[in-house]
C-alpha cells in the first residue's frame, strides 16, 4: 500500500518534466510570442541565453540595429510610412528588453509592449522632438522656434502641457473654455471675446472714447476674466 | 460531545485556515495592486520557498536528522511556516503566469497544504478520541489489558488514519519537484536584473 503514492507520485512528475521538455511554449513559456516570431515558439534558446536572460546580441543576429526601420531582416530595403521614423540607430546602448516584450502576455509592472522612453536616446536627438513627431499645424506652435517642445511638453505624453493661459488670460469661471471659442481657426496670434460677449462695435467705441481709450482690440490690456482692471491694478468686477 | 461543539472545535478550524489562507492571498494580492507594486509578487516566491524549507525542520527531526527538545513546538513551527510560505507563493502565483509547469506546482502546493490541514485535525481528532474512550474505560475500572481488547478496531481506525503521512510525503516530493524544476526553468530563462 505504501508504494503506491510514491509510484503515482514519480509518474505524475516524470510526465510533468517530461513534458517541460518536449513542448517547452506549454509547459514554461509565460505566453505566446508576436506573431513574426511564431516559428521560435519550441526554441526558447533563439532568444534566451541559459541563466541570463533574453540576449541583446541573440536579437542583434537577426534585427541587426543599424537597419531597423530602413531594411527588413532580410535585407530588403523598408518602404518608409511618414509616421514611423528610424530611431533605433540613435539609442545610447542596444537593450532591447527595455522596450520589447516578445511573449504576449505581461505581468504586472511589465507592460507589454513596453513603453518607450526618451531617455533611451542620445542626448542630440532626445532634444529635436521633430526628428520623430510633426508639430500641429496650428499658428502657436508653428511660430515657436523648433526643439523649444519641452518648454510646455513632457515626453510622458503631449497632454498635459504646461502651457501657463493664466500669464495672459486665467481661464476661470465661464472663461474655461475651447480654444476656438477666442481663437477663431486655431489662430493663436489674435483672439476675440465678442464671440461670447456680444458688442456692437459703434456703440463700443463709443463708450471706450468716453473713457479715453481709442485701442479697443487688446480687451485683456483692460480687461481680466473676472472683471474690469482698477488703476491700481485690482478687479472692478463690473465686466459686460 | 454536541453537534455545535463537533463543528466548532473540529470541522469550522480546517475551513478556517483554508479560507484564512485564501482570504490573506486577495487581501494581499489586492494591496499590492492598489499601491502600484504588483511586480512584488515576483519576488515572493523566493521568501515563500524559504519558509516552505524551514518548515522541514519536523520532519528532519521525526526522521532523526536533528534533534529538539520540544518536538510539539516543531510541528506547530511546521504548520504555520508552511502556511505562510504557502500564502507568499499564492501571491507570487498572482502574476498571472502561463506555464502549465508553474501552475501544476501550485496546484501540487494547494494540495499538499489541504492534505496538511486535512491530517493535523484528523489526527488530532482521532487521537483526543481515543485518549478520551481509554480514560472512560479506565474510569470505570476496566483492565487495561481489556481496554485495549475493547478498543481493538478504534486502534486499528487510529494506525490508519497514521496511514495519512504515506499520502502526504509523496505528495510533499511532487510538490517539492515541480516547484524545483519551475525554480530551475526561471534561473534557466529569465533575466535577473
Amino acid at each position: 500500500m505504501s508504494r503506491w503514492p510514491w509510484i503515482l507520485s514519480a509518474v505524475f512528475v516524470a510526465t510533468v518534466v517530461a513534458a517541460s521538455f518536449l513542448s517547452p511554449h506549454v509547459m514554461v513559456s509565460p505566453g505566446k510570442l508576436m506573431p513574426p516570431h511564431r516559428d521560435l515558439e519550441q526554441n526558447c534558446f533563439a532568444c534566451h541565453s541559459p541563466f541570463t536572460g533574453v540576449s541583446d546580441a541573440r536579437c542583434a543576429t537577426c534585427h541587426v540595429p543599424s537597419n531597423i526601420g530602413l531594411r527588413s531582416t532580410k535585407g530588403v530595403a523598408l518602404v518608409r510610412k511618414q509616421s514611423r521614423v528610424p530611431f533605433h540607430q540613435a539609442l545610447i546602448e542596444t537593450d532591447c528588453t527595455s522596450c520589447h516584450s516578445d511573449h504576449l502576455v505581461a505581468s504586472p509592472g511589465q507592460e507589454t509592449p513596453r513603453r518607450f522612453h526618451h531617455l533611451l536616446l542620445k542626448p542630440d536627438l532626445r532634444a529635436k522632438c521633430e526628428s520623430c513627431h510633426t508639430p500641429p499645424k496650428d499658428t502657436l506652435h508653428t511660430t515657436l522656434r523648433q526643439s523649444t517642445c519641452s518648454t510646455c511638453h513632457q515626453t510622458a505624453g503631449w497632454k498635459p502641457s504646461s502651457f501657463d493661459h493664466s500669464k495672459y488670460f486665467p481661464l476661470t469661471g465661464d472663461h474655461n473654455v475651447g480654444c476656438v471659442s477666442c481663437h477663431a481657426g486655431n489662430n493663436f496670434k489674435t483672439y476675440t471675446c465678442v464671440s461670447c460677449h456680444a458688442h456692437e462695435k459703434s456703440r463700443m467705441i463709443e463708450e471706450h472714447r468716453e473713457e479715453g481709450i481709442r485701442n479697443i482690440d487688446n480687451c485683456v490690456r483692460c480687461h481680466t476674466s473676472r472683471g474690469l482692471k482698477s488703476r491700481e491694478g485690482s478687479e472692478s468686477g463690473d465686466d459686460d | 460531545m454536541s453537534k455545535s461543539g463537533l463543528f466548532l472545535q473540529e470541522i469550522l478550524p480546517f475551513y478556517v485556515s483554508l479560507a484564512v489562507l485564501a482570504g490573506a492571498t486577495l487581501v494581499a494580492d489586492a494591496l499590492l495592486h492598489y499601491f502600484g507594486i504588483a511586480w512584488v509578487g515576483r519576488y515572493l516566491g523566493i521568501p515563500g520557498v524559504l519558509l516552505i524549507l524551514l518548515s522541514f525542520g519536523h520532519s528532519l527531526r521525526k526522521r532523526g536528522y536533528i534533534t529538539s527538545k520540544d518536538p510539539a513546538r516543531l510541528l506547530r513551527l511546521h504548520g504555520w511556516l508552511a502556511w505562510a510560505g504557502s500564502l507568499l507563493v499564492l501571491v507570487h502565483a498572482g502574476i498571472h503566469f502561463n506555464g502549465w509547469l508553474a501552475w501544476l506546482a501550485v496546484i501540487a502546493m494547494l494540495v499538499n497544504v489541504a492534505s496538511g490541514l486535512t491530517g493535523r485535525f484528523l489526527m488530532q481528532r482521532t487521537q483526543r478520541w481515543l485518549k478520551d474512550a481509554r480514560t472512560d474505560l479506565s474510569e470505570h475500572g476496566v483492565a487495561q489489558e481489556q481496554v485495549a481488547a475493547q478498543l481493538y478496531w478504534e486502534n486499528r481506525t487510529v494506525d490508519l488514519v497514521r496511514q495519512w503521512r504515506k499520502v502526504h510525503v509523496p505528495i510533499t516530493m511532487t510538490f517539492g519537484v515541480l516547484a524545483l524544476a519551475h525554480i530551475i526553468a526561471i534561473f534557466l530563462f529569465w533575466g535577473w536584473q
